[in-house]
């Protein structure tokens, strides 16, 4: 028997090997040598420097991107094309902004171990294999490793039981739902015989899900339909999508702050790049089928993440109901299945993830030892205390609400457009009333700051340097993208370069 | 002796993934919820190994092996996770872990 | 796709929810519920239980915890063996090397995991 031995371009998971076997590196090398070293300088330096690394090989294959176009690799597994690597330059970005705002968290909750530094940087991995895989047994393995990595990371406040009671119901959770995931896998493979994608060339016993559907009929695709159903429920769950969203509050709650900030802006990239991939390019002759699915998942998280966060008293809680309606206004983008979508949808999350760590770095901050300051009575009259600071929360507010001048007004703008180019202009309608709904108790939380006098005798915050200085370049980024979003669209215009076949 | 239809096995594995689905459902003890979700994986992992024969590829085949060591990888976590709060309350019913309401 | 052609998933689905709900329904509805002592008393390889209060909620070290999870991290890893071994003959250094880094990754765990004192037995 022969066998046909495949051709293993490492290369083309460059970014990912790096992240892993510096997580692997760290790990080794603290239980070797860690008890001589002092301060743990030695751990955030050994993770940057993979993230940096890495954002060199995947920066490199974004410029090799026009000379060589798209490319298929690894026997199938993962494709290299523009959306791949938009993602994946945009979650070492998050990567890295989180990764030093958790650093002085952890170093102040005197939390500080190897495995934090190591969970992170398998995460990244994670959720950019996510962004590249071509093959759904690719994207499930992707899916879990950034999944597990997650459920450790909510659970890193040791010492604090909300945290690890929400480690425990994502967890449960979680598993749940990528059990659904993975049956999903398994219909599509009966369906199709193949887990691939798109279909290897050149192998032609094997059809991929885009080549079995240019040339099945219409009747052939009910199993697929609903593994394609199934696969939604399952990165449904990861982006935190109506009906699916039952963690996330107790998660985001519980969780240190500076996870959650991560959580919110990278697995909702990297799941959100699942579905754009599956959705808009592997199953776009299917959307007949989908698209009813996707705008009820749309319409109600949008609804529900706006009213449920009204009634929130937990600064956490409000922000994590957000993150579900900002889901929402993503869906909007992957129904209108077109390129603008694509590329709206990217921008959109690109965006909310630099806004969204911001936002978290500073309840970080101001939550003080152990967070017990999180509730929204604690940010009393925060403006007579720290003015600065509540300007940074304001702005990063507004930008979440959506207000002209800041970046996540243009997200929204670049949603809805393609939305209704599609003809789900009612969607959209929905959409604005939600953003209307959401703008409540942005204010709300601003009203708390500016217009109520401080508490006697509340502990001083503490500003450190590092987590300062991320926060400030959220806060600019924020700004700069809602005046000027034309340079980061014109990239995003180029992660519309799809892998086809 | 005849050969049982692929039919039936797939028959058997909705099952094993509803009672499963099910089960994760109305059960409260963290690990016995554990114990469900595994059941649907190994549901899954069944449908894989019929579909694989029905088609007549190796892929169904293979995927099993990458579910059975991400279940694993997942029991490892998911103990580790419940063991430490068991370690505290002396409970792994999920209706005692309450401190966080909507 | 027209709709009626969901209808088989439909009748599936309710028949297996069916299933599984009757199942457990009828299984407590049915299930002879004869407690005796030695039914109550936690299974402890044979040996009888010691007595006390707390018998059931007895509390094992979490070494014991510890060292299982260890055991079904590295026992699920050798499943990846048997088909290399199997193949060995037509994946000849293809086949080695692949392993020879699996294995690596695998050492780099062993030793933290070791370093890390999650080994070590007595305090």
């Amino acid at each position: 028997m022969q066998l046909d031995l495949p051709n293993v371009e490492l290369a083309a998971i460059a970014p990912e090997v790096v992240l892993s076997l510096t997580a692997l590196l760290l790990l080794v090398f603290d239980a070797l040598v860690g008890d001589r070293i002092k301060n743990g300088l030695h751990l955030p330096v050994l993770t940057s420097l993979g993230l940096i690394v890495a954002f060199g090989f995947a920066f490199t294959q974004w410029n090799d991107l026009d000379q060589t176009g798209p490319l298929m690799q690894l026997a199938g597994m993962v494709v290299l094309d523009g959306f791949a690597l938009f993602v994946k330059l945009s979650l070492l970005v998050f990567g890295f902004l989180s990764l030093w705002l958790s650093r002085e968290y952890l170093v102040r909750e005197k939390l500080e171990e190897p495995e934090y530094y190591a969970l992170t940087l398998f995460a990244v991995a994670g959720m950019m294999l996510m962004a590249t895989a071509s093959d759904l047994i690719v994207m499930f393995i992707a899916l879990e490793t950034f999944s597990l990595s997650l459920y450790v990371m909510v659970g890193f406040r040791r010492r604090s039981l909300i945290s690890q009671e929400a480690a425990m119901k994502y967890f449960l959770l979680g598993a749940f739902s990528s059990a659904f995931f993975l049956l999903g896998i398994a219909l599509v493979y009966g369906a199709v015989g193949s887990t691939n994608l798109y279909g290897v060339a050149g192998s032609g016993t094997e059809l991929g899900m885009a080549q079995f559907l240019a040339t099945t009929t219409p009747q052939g695709t009910g199993l697929l339909v609903l593994g394609a159903g199934l696969l939604i429920i399952g990165l449904g769950f990861k982006v935190a999508a109506v009906p699916f969203h039952m963690w996330t509050p107790d998660a985001y709650q519980g969780a240190p702050a500076p996870v959650t900030g991560f959580m919110a802006a990278g697995s909702k990239l990297a799941g959100f790049a699942a579905l754009l991939r599956l959705l808009d390019v592997s199953l776009f002759q299917l959307r007949g089928d989908w698209q009813p699915i996707v705008i009820g998942i749309a319409v109600l998280t949008m609804i529900v993440g706006a009213v449920m966060a009204v009634v929130q008293e937990d600064v956490k809680r409000i922000l994590a109901y957000s993150s579900i309606a900002h889901a929402g206004f993503v869906f909007t983008g992957i129904l209108a299945a077109s390129d603008r979508g694509v590329s709206g949808s990217l921008f959109y999350l690109a965006t909310y993830g630099v806004t969204v760590l911001g936002a978290f770095a500073l309840v970080a901050m101001l939550g003080g030892s152990e967070e017990r300051a999180v509730r929204l009575t604690d940010y009393k009259g925060l403006f007579y205390r720290r003015p600065m600071l509540a300007g940074a929360l304001s702005l990063l507010l507004l930008s979440l609400a959506g207000v002209p001048l800041t970046s996540g007004f243009i997200g929204k703008l670049v949603v809805f457009e393609p939305a209704i180019e599609a003809g789900f202009a009612w969607v959209v309608i929905v959409g604005m009333i939600a953003s209307a709904i959401a703008a409540f108790f942005y204010l709300r939380i601003m009203v708390v700051m500016y217009m109520q006098k401080p508490d006697e005798g509340v502990a001083a915050i503490a500003l450190r340097p590092v987590a300062g200085a991320v926060l400030a370049l959220s806060v600019v980024a924020t700004l700069a993208l809602g005046v000027m979003p034309t340079p980061l669209l014109d990239l995003a215009e180029k992660a519309t370069i799809f892998f086809s076949t | 002796m005849s050969e049982v239809p692929p039919g039936f096995y797939l028959a058997l594995a909705g099952l094993m993934f509803t009672i499963g689905a099910v089960g994760a459902l109305v059960r409260r003890n963290a690990i016995v919820i554990f114990m469900f979700v595994e059941l649907m994986l190994n549901a899954v992992n069944l449908a894989f190994v019929t579909f694989a024969r029905m088609r007549g590829n190796l892929d169904g085949q293979v995927l099993v092996f990458f579910v059975l060591v991400v279940a694993a990888a997942e029991v490892v976590v998911g103990l580790a996770i419940i063991v430490s709060i068991f370690r505290r309350r002396a409970s792994a019913d999920v209706d005692d872990v309450n401190l966080l309401k909507w | 796709m027209t709709l009626p052609a969901y209808l088989p998933i439909l009748i599936l689905l309710v028949l297996s929810t069916g299933f599984a709900v009757f199942s457990l329904w009828m299984a407590s509805k049915i299930s002879p519920r004869r407690w005796t002592p030695a039914k109550l008393a936690p299974y402890e390889c044979g040996i009888t239980p010691e007595d006390g209060e707390e018998v059931g909620r007895e509390r094992f070290p979490v070494k014991f915890y510890l060292v299982a999870m260890l055991f079904i991290v590295f026992d699920i890893e050798t499943a990846f063996m048997y088909p290399w071994a199997v193949a060995y003959d037509e994946l000849k250094l293809f086949g080695l090397i692949e392993m020879g880094v699996f294995i690596g990754i695998l050492l780099a765990a062993y030793v933290y995991v070791w370093k890390r004192g999650a080994l070590e037995w007595a305090e």
